[in-house]
């Protein structure tokens, strides 16, 4: 039996260092395995592994010891019962995501469900290296967007009430980025300060701030590895329906410039920040 | 309307704080007032807004000379 070591890699089957074994990689979207699909995993690992799986930092996760000659009963097992195949070399990979407004009281989007949506929509898409995308909540980044090579925090406008307002001055106190100042117990907002992280919405006891439109800050570049780098905002504020033009237009902007295993943040510092930055200008404006 | 109890929280540390005041609002009636006396910083940040979370009122919010905040909550408040 010939072993076809790049089709293997590209169905995510990872070698071993025991001879004629590998590790199947699972695909999984968000942080989420139903428990339909835990049991399917559980079988395929009793039955063909050692019974154990291993979980990745990326919320993944991996059944080892699958030998060379249970290759294709396993790939199939996993799939009939709903389990999918994760991806190596240069894919999209699984999308990462903190629960967001799923039940996390500080989440300002639904990370969950966006994430879900890109995985859908890009994984496993070819591109010259790894692509790793995460997708979080709020600023407090439990998912990491800047470890990665793309990735969304949540953010929202916040809007003003007044007549609810009790000039209590909380806002301008719990305002990380001094955007509230307190004039005549009103508090007034500079907007060219504010970061929308929400802040003054989550905190206001009256609700006389209100969160407006939803979207997200744009990581780019991020990357652990051999020489680790926290990726940068390239976008402040991109409302959540431009998020798919976003991420096509650095797809693109890969394939074009990058070289076979170059990491995103790479290819941006080679080409220039600006050029990209333009890119993506150019890919969020438009109508809708 | 009438003021029916004071709390003092700026001992306690989250969750306590909340669960503390949730605690003394539960056995008023609606329209009673509840007092209560909390820190700066986390506790003005998180406590106010999960009163109003379970449909309580805040009438009233201040900093006091000594860095603490005095708040007045009315029990699942009236108007909207
Ligand atoms: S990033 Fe924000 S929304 Fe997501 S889990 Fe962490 S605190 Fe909650
Ligand atoms: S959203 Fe955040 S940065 Fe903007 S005004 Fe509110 S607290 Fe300040
Ligand atoms: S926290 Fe709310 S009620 Fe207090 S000053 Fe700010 S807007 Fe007004």
């Amino acid at each position: 039996m010939e072993l076809n070591f790049a089709e293997l890699k590209k169905g995510g089957f990872m070698k071993h260092v025991q001879k004629d074994y590998f590790a199947v990689r699972l695909r999984v979207a968000g942080g989420n395995l139903s428990l339909e699909q835990l049991k399917i995993i559980q079988g395929v690992a009793e039955k063909y592994g050692q019974g154990y799986v291993h979980l990745t930092t990326r919320q993944g996760m991996e059944i080892p010891f699958i030998h060379f000659k249970d290759i294709e009963n396993v790939r199939r097992e996993l799939i009939d019962g709903g389990v999918n195949l994760g991806v190596c070399g240069g894919t999209v990979r699984g999308v990462m995501a903190c629960h967001g407004t799923a039940m996390c009281p500080h989440g300002l989007i639904d990370a969950k469900a966006l994430s879900r949506e890109i995985d859908a929509a890009y994984f496993a898409a070819p591109v010259p290296g790894k692509f790793k995308i995460a997708v979080t909540g709020c600023p407090r980044s439990c998912a990491k967007p800047q470890e990665n090579d793309f990735g969304f925090e949540g953010a929202v406008v916040p809007e003003f009430h007044q007549h609810d307002c009790i000039g209590c001055g909380v806002c301008a106190e719990v305002c990380p980025a001094d955007a509230i100042e307190m004039r005549d117990n009103v508090p007034e907002i500079d907007r060219s300060k504010c970061t929308n992280c929400g802040d003054c919405v989550a905190s206001c006891p009256t609700a006389a701030w209100q969160a407006g439109e939803r979207g997200v800050k744009v990581w780019a570049g991020g990357r652990i590895g051999r020489n680790p780098k926290l990726g940068e905002v390239v976008i402040d504020f991109l409302p959540v329906h431009k998020i798919p033009r976003v991420i096509e237009a650095s797809l693109e902007f890969f394939r074009e410039h990058g070289k076979t295993k170059e990491r995103f943040g790479k290819v941006i510092e080679r080409i220039g920040i600006d050029r990209y930055k333009e890119v993506l200008e150019h890919a969020a404006q438009g109508d809708s | 309307m009438q003021l029916k109890e004071t709390l003092n929280i700026t001992g306690d540390a989250c969750p306590m704080t909340f669960v503390r005041t949730k605690l003394a609002l539960e056995p008023l009636t609606r329209g009673d007032i509840l007092e209560v006396v909390l820190n700066g910083g986390e506790a003005v940040k998180n406590v106010p807004r999960s009163v109003r979370g379970e449909g309580h009122k805040v009438l009233f919010l201040e900093k006091q000379d000594d860095g603490t905040y005095r708040m007045l909550v009315e029990k699942e408040g009236g108007h909207e």
